[in-house]
Order: C-alpha cells, then sequence, then structure tokens
C-alpha cells in the first residue's frame, strides 16, 4: 500500500537479480541455496545475488566430509616401497587404507593425482621463525603463540615441509645462525671481527688449528672460542642449561593441528659437555638423576616386590653404581634429596635423544663415549667429521643431522680423519648410521643468496644423492629418519595406515631440482596449492 | 632572549583570560537569546516532511514520509501520518534523512588523566605537554568511572553523524555508552555500565583474560578470581562475566592479527553460549571467512573500507564476503581514526563505495544502525526511525549509500548538534 514508484522498481529489479542469480546457482549449490534461506529477506536476496562468484567458499564446503583420497599417483611410502598407480584414502586427518584396489566411501572428496608422485611430508629438523611470529618467553606457551597464516608457512610447505621442529630460546651461539637481523647487533662478535657473520665454525676451526686443536670449547654465550685455561677456582658444578625445542606441523590455517609435540630433544649448547670440568658436572647431574630413578624404581619395588630394572635399561656399570649409592641415597633421599633434572631422567629412560651440535672429530669421539659411558641416546647436529668415526659411531647408535653441502677444511697432517668429505652421506649409508637432512641456514630468507635457506631442504637431499647415498636414503633423510629422531615415528614420516595424512603430490621425483610441489596435505587437509598460493611459479613444463 | 619569552607567554595568558572571559559571556548571551542550539529542549512538536526516509526498520525506504518528533523522542514515521495541529512543520524537500550512526566500538583513550602534564626539555626549550598514562594491558578500565568529555576524538565524530558510541579503551574493561556532541558534560554518557571488551593477542597472558572467567565456575561466592582488582569491583566484574556466559550480553574481542582470531574462535567454538563480538580488520577475517560460519555465536565488527587480499595485490570488499557467507557483522567508522578524522561532509563515502562494490545496500544501512544496536543491546530505543525510539537522525542532500552525498545536518535526542 504504501511503498511508492520507486521503491516498487527497487523490489522488481531486486526479484529480477534474484531470478538470475537462482539460475545460475541451481547447477552449482542448490541445496546450499536452500538450506541458508533464513534471516532477513535483504540478506537472502544479497546470498542468492552474489553466490555466483563465491568459488573459493564452495569449494572449501567440499572439504569438511572427513574422507579425502588421492587417486592415481605413484606413491613413495618411504618404509614400504613404491605403489603404482594406488590410492591413499585419508579419514579425519588420518591415513585409512593405501593401495591398489581401496573402495572409496560415498562422499569423498577425490583428488586425481594421475601421473603425480605421492610422498610423505618432508620434516625439518630444524627450522626457525615459521608459524610463530616470536618465540613466547615467560608464561606464554607455545600452544597459544603460533601462527597459522605466517606466510612462512607457505614458503615451506611449497617446497614439501609440512613438519619442523623449532628451537625455542634464542639465547647462544646457535641462535644466531640464519637470523639477519640479530647478526649486526651492536656489541655482537660480528661487529667486533668482520667476517664473522659467515658461519662461525670455519673460522674456529682455523683459530684451534693455531692453537694446536687443545679440544677447545666454544662458550655458550657469545660462540667464541674459549682457550683452554687452568681454573684457578674450581667454578660450581651447574647444569648444562639445555635449549627447549618443539615440533609443529604446518597445518596452514588450522591452529589446533599445528602443535605435534611440546618437548623434544636433550639439547645442550655445544661447549656443555666439553672439557674436564664440564664433563665432570655432567656426570655429577647424571648420578643425581640415576639416584632419582633408583628411588622411583625402589618405591616401585616396595609397592610390588619382583618387578626392577624394566625402566633402567642402562649398561652394567650403572647398575653396579647404583648398587653401591642405593642404600645411601635412598635413605637420605627422604631428609635431602638432591633435585635431578626432569630432562635429565628422561634423557636416561630414552624418551628423548640428546641433540648436540658438533662438528670436530674429537668433540664428536668425547660425546659419543659419554653417551655410552651413560646409556643415552645422542644426535650429533653437523657431524661434518663424523665419517671419520663412522664405524665406532654406527656400534654406539649415534645418528647425525647432516648438511650435505657444508664443508670444512682438514687439518694439516691429519687429513684421514678430519674435514669435511663429499662422500659422508653413502659412508653413514653404508655403516647404517642413519641421518637426516637440514639446510646450511634454518630459516626461510628473502634475501642474500638463494638455495641456503629452509626452502633448499630437498635440495640439500639432493647433495647426499651425488655424495653416493642412494635416493631411498636421500628421501628417508627428510622424513622417516628426522621423525624418528623426533620421536614422533609413528605418527609422521612415512605413507603408512594410521599414520598423520601428511602427504604431498609432486610433478616429479621427490628430489629433483625441476620438480613443484603440486598440493601439500596437511593433517588430512589441503594446506598448500601451487596453482592459488602463487609462492612458486605457475606453469606446465613443456619437456 | 629568554626573559622577552617569558614577557611574551605572561602577556599572551593575560590575553586567553580576557578572551575566556568573553567566550563565558556569549555563552551566557547565547543561553538568554537561545541562540545555543543544542542545548534547548524542543517543547514544540516538530514534524520534519516530505523527505525520503531510510528508517533502518520495518517500514523500509519511505519517499516522501513524514518524521514527527515530540522532544527527544519520534512520535510517529510514515507516509500518512497525522501532523499535530500545533507541530512546527520543517519541509526537506529533496533531501534524504537516516537514522543517527551507531559505532559499536569507538575507541576512545582510557582516562580522564589527560590533565596530567609533564615537562620536557627538548633544545633548550622547556615545553610542558598533557600525558597520558598508559594503561597495563592487564588492567580492567571501567569507562564510565573515567569518562573524559573533552576528548578530541568526539568532534570528528560529530561531523561524521556518529550520534551514538560504545566507549573502549584500547586495552581491556567494561566500555559505556554515549550520545555524542559536543556537550562536553559526563551527561553525554547514557548507559555507564556497558559491555564487557578486552584487546587480545596469540598469547597466553592474553588469552587467559577471556578463557579463565569464561571457564571460571558459576558459583555465588567470590572465590574463583584471584587477581589483583579489589573485592567490590570484582564482584562486579563477575557479575558481568556472569551476564555473558549466560549469553544476556555480548562480549567485545578486538584482535590485530588472523592469528589472534583463530586463537579466540577457538574459545568461542568451547563456548557456545556465549555472544561473541570480534572486531577485525578485513585482512585479518578474510582467511577465516569459513571458520566464523561455521560458529553461530559470532559476530563481527570491521572498519568499512576496501582492502588487499593478504600477500596479493588484490582489492576486495570483506563486508560484502561477510554478508555472501551470511555472517553478522556491524562497520565502525571508527576504527579507521584517519578516515574519521579526514571526514568532512561525505561520512559515508567508504560505505557507499562498498554498496557500490556489491554489498547489499539494506545491509550497509543496517550494518550503520540497526546491527549496532542490536550488538549493544539498545535497539529498543536506538538504531533506527521507528515510533517511540530516540530521535537520532541524520539529513543528506541525497541518497547516502551513494557517493558523494553530503551531510547537511546531525540531530541527537531531538536537537541540531551539527550543521554543514
Amino acid at each position: 500500500m504504501k511503498t511508492s514508484h520507486n521503491n516498487n522498481s527497487f523490489v522488481r529489479v531486486l526479484f529480477a537479480l534474484l531470478a538470475l542469480a537462482l539460475v545460475t546457482t541451481m547447477t552449482a549449490a542448490p541445496v546450499a541455496a536452500q538450506s541458508k534461506s533464513s534471516k532477513s529477506p535483504a540478506k537472502k536476496a544479497e546470498k542468492d545475488e552474489t553466490d555466483k562468484d563465491d568459488e573459493k567458499s564452495d569449494s572449501e564446503k567440499e572439504e569438511k566430509p572427513e574422507y579425502l583420497a588421492v587417486q592415481g599417483s605413484d606413491i613413495h611410502t618411504v618404509t614400504d616401497g613404491v605403489v603404482r598407480q594406488g590410492t591413499i584414502l585419508i579419514k579425519d586427518g588420518k591415513i585409512e587404507e593405501v593401495g591398489n584396489n581401496v573402495t572409496i566411501p560415498e562422499g569423498t572428496k577425490v583428488i586425481d593425482a594421475t601421473g603425480k608422485i605421492v610422498c610423505p611430508g618432508f620434516v625439518a629438523i630444524s627450522m626457525r621463525s615459521v608459524g610463530l611470529r616470536s618465540t613466547p618467553s615467560g608464561a606464554n606457551k607455545l600452544k597459544d603463540s603460533l601462527d597459522p597464516f605466517d606466510q612462512n608457512i607457505k614458503y615451506a610447505l611449497g617446497v614439501g615441509i609440512t613438519t619442523g621442529c623449532v628451537e625455542l630460546s634464542t639465547s647462544g651461539r646457535f641462535g644466531r645462525f640464519g637470523s639477519p637481523q640479530v647478526e649486526n647487533t651492536p656489541g655482537e662478535p660480528a661487529d667486533l671481527f668482520p667476517g664473522l657473520e659467515e658461519p662461525v665454525e670455519e673460522r674456529l676451526t682455523e683459530q684451534m688449528i693455531d692453537y694446536g686443536d687443545l679440544n677447545t670449547a666454544l662458550c655458550p654465550c657469545c660462540g667464541l672460542p674459549v682457550l683452554p685455561t687452568e681454573p684457578i677456582v674450581p667454578t660450581r658444578p651447574s647444569t648444562a642449561k639445555p635449549r627447549k625445542m618443539s615440533v609443529i606441523k604446518l597445518a596452514y590455517g588450522n591452529v589446533g593441528d599445528m602443535l605435534a609435540k611440546e618437548e623434544v630433544f636433550y639439547n645442550p649448547s655445544p661447549g656443555a659437555l666439553n672439557g674436564a670440568l664440564n664433563r665432570h658436572n655432567w656426570r655429577l647431574e647424571i648420578k643425581k638423576a640415576k639416584d632419582a630413578i633408583q628411588a622411583e624404581a625402589g618405591a616401585a619395588k616396595e609397592a610390588a616386590k619382583k618387578p626392577t630394572s624394566s625402566k633402567t635399561t642402562t649398561s652394567k656399570t650403572s647398575s653396579d653404581k647404583s648398587k653401591s649409592t642405593k642404600p645411601s641415597t635412598s635413605s637420605s633421599s627422604k631428609t635431602k634429596k638432591p633435585k635431578a633434572n626432569p630432562a635429565i631422567i628422561k634423557l636416561l629412560k630414552g624418551e628423548t635423544k640428546m641433540r648436540v651440535r658438533s662438528d670436530a672429530y674429537d668433540e664428536i669421539n668425547d660425546l659419543s663415549d659419554l653417551a655410552q659411558e651413560h646409556g643415552y641416546e645422542l644426535v650429533i647436529e653437523g657431524g661434518t667429521e663424523a665419517w671419520a668415526l663412522s664405524e665406532k659411531l654406527s656400534k654406539a647408535g649415534v645418528q647425525v643431522i647432516y648438511t650435505p653441502r657444508r664443508r670444512r677444511e682438514p687439518v694439516d697432517g691429519r687429513e684421514n680423519n678430519s674435514g669435511s668429505n663429499f662422500e659422508s652421506p653413502m659412508i653413514f649409508e653404508n655403516v647404517g648410521i642413519p641421518f637426516a637432512t637440514s639446510t646450511l641456514s634454518n630459516s626461510i630468507s628473502m634475501n642474500g643468496l638463494a638455495g641456503r635457506d629452509l626452502t633448499s631442504l630437498p635440495l640439500e637431499a639432493a647433495f647426499a644423492v651425488r655424495g653416493g647415498a642412494s635416493e631411498r636414503t636421500a628421501l628417508e633423510s627428510l622424513t622417516i629418519v628426522p621423525a624418528r629422531l623426533m620421536g614422533l615415528g609413528d605418527r609422521i614420516g612415512s605413507i603408512e595406515v594410521g599414520k598423520d595424512a601428511d602427504l604431498l603430490i609432486l610433478n616429479g621425483e621427490p628430489l629433483d631440482y625441476k620438480t613443484y610441489v603440486e598440493q601439500a596435505i596437511v593433517a588430512g587437509k589441503v594446506s598448500y596449492e601451487r596453482g592459488k598460493d602463487r609462492v612458486y611459479p605457475v606453469y606446465e613444463r613443456e619437456d | 632572549m629568554k626573559h622577552r619569552n617569558m614577557e611574551f607567554w605572561n602577556r599572551m595568558s593575560r590575553h586567553s583570560q580576557l578572551g575566556n572571559k568573553l567566550v563565558a559571556m556569549a555563552f551566557a548571551l547565547a543561553a538568554v537569546v537561545g541562540v545555543g542550539g543544542q542545548n534547548i529542549v524542543n517543547a514544540q512538536v516538530t514534524a520534519y516532511v516530505d523527505a525520503t526516509i531510510e528508517t533502518a526498520d520495518k517500514a523500509g525506504r519511505l519517499e516522501e514520509g513524514i518524521l514527527v518528533v515530540d522532544g527527544d523522542t519520534i512520535v510517529d514515521v510514515g507516509k500518512d501520518v497525522e501532523i499535530p495541529d500545533d507541530a512546527r512543520v520543517i519541509s526537506l524537500d529533496g533531501k534524504t534523512v537516516m537514522p543517527g550512526i551507531i559505532d559499536p566500538y569507538f575507541v576512545y583513550s582510557t582516562t580522564g588523566a589527560a590533565t596530567a602534564t609533564r615537562t620536557v626539555v627538548f633544545r633548550g626549550r622547556t615545553f610542558v605537554i598533557p600525558v597520558r598514562p598508559t594503561a597495563t594491558p592487564t588492567s580492567f578500565t571501567k569507562i564510565g568511572e573515567y569518562f573524559y568529555p573533552f576528548n578530541y576524538n568526539f568532534m570528528p565524530a560529530v561531523r561524521t553523524g556518529i550520534t551514538n558510541a560504545q566507549l573502549v579503551s584500547p586495552g581491556r574493561g567494561l566500555s559505556a555508552f554515549a550520545n555524542i556532541s559536543d556537550d562536553r558534560t559526563p551527561e553525554m554518557l547514557f548507559e555507564k555500565d556497558g559491555r564487557i571488551f578486552s584487546a587480545v593477542t596469540n598469547q597466553t597472558s592474553s588469552l587467559d583474560l577471556l578463557r579463565k572467567p569464561l571457564a571460571a565456575e558459576t558459583k555465588k561466592t567470590t572465590s574463583s578470581k584471584p587477581s589483583t582488582s579489589r573485592s567490590s569491583s570484582s564482584t562486579d566484574t563477575k557479575k558481568y562475566w556472569e551476564e555473558i556466559k549466560s549469553g544476556k550480553k555480548r562480549l567485545f574481542v578486538n584482535m590485530n592479527t588472523a592469528a589472534a582470531i583463530a586463537y579466540v574462535l577457538q574459545i568461542a567454538k568451547e563456548h557456545e553460549k556465549v555472544k561473541f563480538v570480534l572486531v577485525a580488520t578485513g585482512p585479518n577475517l578474510y582467511p577465516l571467512l569459513d571458520q566464523i560460519k561455521s560458529l553461530k555465536n559470532v559476530e563481527i565488527i570491521l572498519q568499512p573500507g576496501i582492502d588487499t587480499v593478504p600477500y596479493t595485490r588484490d582489492l576486495m570488499n570483506v563486508s560484502r564476503l561477510l554478508a555472501e557467507n551470511e555472517i553478522p557483522f556491524a562497520l565502525s567508522i571508527s576504527l579507521s581514526r584517519s578516515q574519521m578524522n579526514s571526514n568532512q561532509d561525505d561520512p559515508m563515502f567508504p560505505v557507499a563505495n562498498l554498496v557500490h562494490t556489491g554489498l547489499d545496500r539494506d545491509l550497509a544501512l543496517k550494518s550503520l544502525t540497526m546491527k549496532p544496536a542490536e550488538l549493544l543491546g539498545i535497539s529498543k530505543t536506538h538504531g533506527s526511525l521507528a515510533k517511540d525510539k530516540k530521535a537520532n537522525f541524520l539529513i543528506f542532500d541525497g541518497d547516502p549509500l551513494t557517493t558523494g552525498s553530503r551531510l547537511e545536518q546531525v540531530f541527537l535526542n531531538g536537537n541540531k548538534i551539527h550543521e554543514n
């Protein structure tokens, strides 16, 4: 009644648009259009009018079913060979079925990957500034500090990295690497010694040579060599303060899926176990921890008589020691309990591994001896001269985080067991040392020379192949080996039933420099698409 | 040199005293004669006729409508409305009337302590500058208790056509609802106990400020909140949180990163009963549209404007995307302080631009008026031109939702408070 001419025409236009939109959307999403007929009529008109260019939300609506299938690709399972033209069925983010005869349930979103290669997502054993803006400090937890929309996640996914191990504390020498903004802070050694911004190890070895390589330790604070001097007053025993490391998954846009493991590795600073005094302190710490384990076992023994030695799977010497120390400690533990480091207890129980940065032959040798003496698992990060100790390390069960392109000059007169060796990956493979590949710098850098940062991870593994390792080993060094190092071997690192669906759909062989990641699936969700995200060039190769 | 300066300042201050007196006299005169404008309550009923009226209500758009105002209240709106015999009739031929804009998140600096000063020596000269004490992020500010009517941000708000606003601080606290005018009196506040608002980042300490009170048991006793706040105010705060938990009142959360929004959405998922109003920018909302859509207890406040898709150079209209995803939203012009300050007489330009690029016209109008009123819980008295509502309205020289229309007059509670 009260509507005027203008108003009528407005309504007519609205209806015309509505009808037009309905026709266009009928084929696309009729169900969606019906289900949304709520709220105000104006809103509905708005909805129908604009539905036609609503492609993005439509494609994401289809992800909602819990099933996802990747069809027709050659599947590099890593742990169980290659499945030709197979299908992977994913249910709720976990791998449900892998093989050639997989029945796909109704309503499954199917990704056609015919002619493509599928392999597990790569694991970066060292990663910085991806998925979190700043390292949480104080009461702030990593759980609450993640950034699922960090653009670095896209860069990492673009080369196939779906999981990474991040270091949370920034102190120490290692923290300076790969972070250009820290390098030139005034007063840093880089200022005082021009040229130090290059990887410090190379420089240090030269200085060590000057001093006859007297097992020189690196200062845990500034990273400069600490010359061996005789302590005038013995310092008080102190704990080698480890740095906290966590594992995050690069589930773009899904905070809930990101944190994979809060604490991995016992990661002391490189110099913490070097030299007689430090080693003495370390032994004291170990002893305290062993006593605590014994006390715990003793308490358990009191409850039930027999079951013992299940937790202390250490060597004979430790059990001998414990026998001798037990009566004294168990009685005194109630009165003046020596505080044991819970991280070291975990280490001795085999729940975590020790991860130390070490490149020099002698240092690796000592660390290996120490690990065997106390019976914990050791991972050498760096390991430039580990090839010269390969037999020994293999027997000791030591594993390595290796960067095939890292070089180091041999010491004059010790060429047989010093310096880097291009064949290291082959040697490791032959003696059975599992190694994980890491990059020269562990952050994503958008300046300087390309090919050294985190985005060169598959390339780095290709250099392991160049050094004589098989492609299989090289692929393992990006997937299952780092996963096992972090204690996540049952969740990630290979394509197996029951594992997390972290997959890459590649347009070529995994380690080929020509290969692009077409899609990266993290926890069963497509987190990266080459065509959409435009982090890497989008074109078809003609060859 | 110094001496001469001193003399100068003395003289100036004497002048300014004189000036003050003059101004005071002028005001007194004005009050007597009756030119003071805003201070006069209309004793008479006024009828605005011949205008196009955007009611933002059921009546919709009325061509040649009539708006009858008595005092601060709308008596009637419509096409066939009886105009009382004694009414003053004002013709607004060719003009468009719309409800006053309600700003649902007017960030207003925290304290009245702007009067605090600090003496600074810079290049040999001494300056006395006003200092705003920075509130610690965890402190809970009650805007109603620290209202400072001389805030300079009210000036551009008046000429933008914002007649009502929820005043908040950059941190967290309890908001207050205000009539925006040049009155500069504490009476500007019409609701001292507003809603709880909080700025949140993706840090444990910040997120816990939401999680803990929401997770706290609904007890009558005062035990569960061992925070630093005083006992009386903490029971007060608890009362407000109870209202939020039961879904009676909305919780306003301001976030500056997409990551922070993602965390708050997780909290929103856990507490289905709690009504969340998220204050965020378009680019931060953009990647989360699907997650927001799946939650029924989340509404959005954003600033009107065209944004760029993150990490690209593509332009987008996030308000339109929200509308397409059926996510309820309100617009807050004051969120972009620079935009508001630069508004002279075309404050609707950014909104008109959104309409021009595909946002539904009706929705755009309501997202400035009725929707914010709903979010604040004042839709019975504010937000549209309807019977018995407050007479807050704007007069434009054309359709307010096309670019180029000019705001001519602003009415607050029946009084003209601004004219271009």
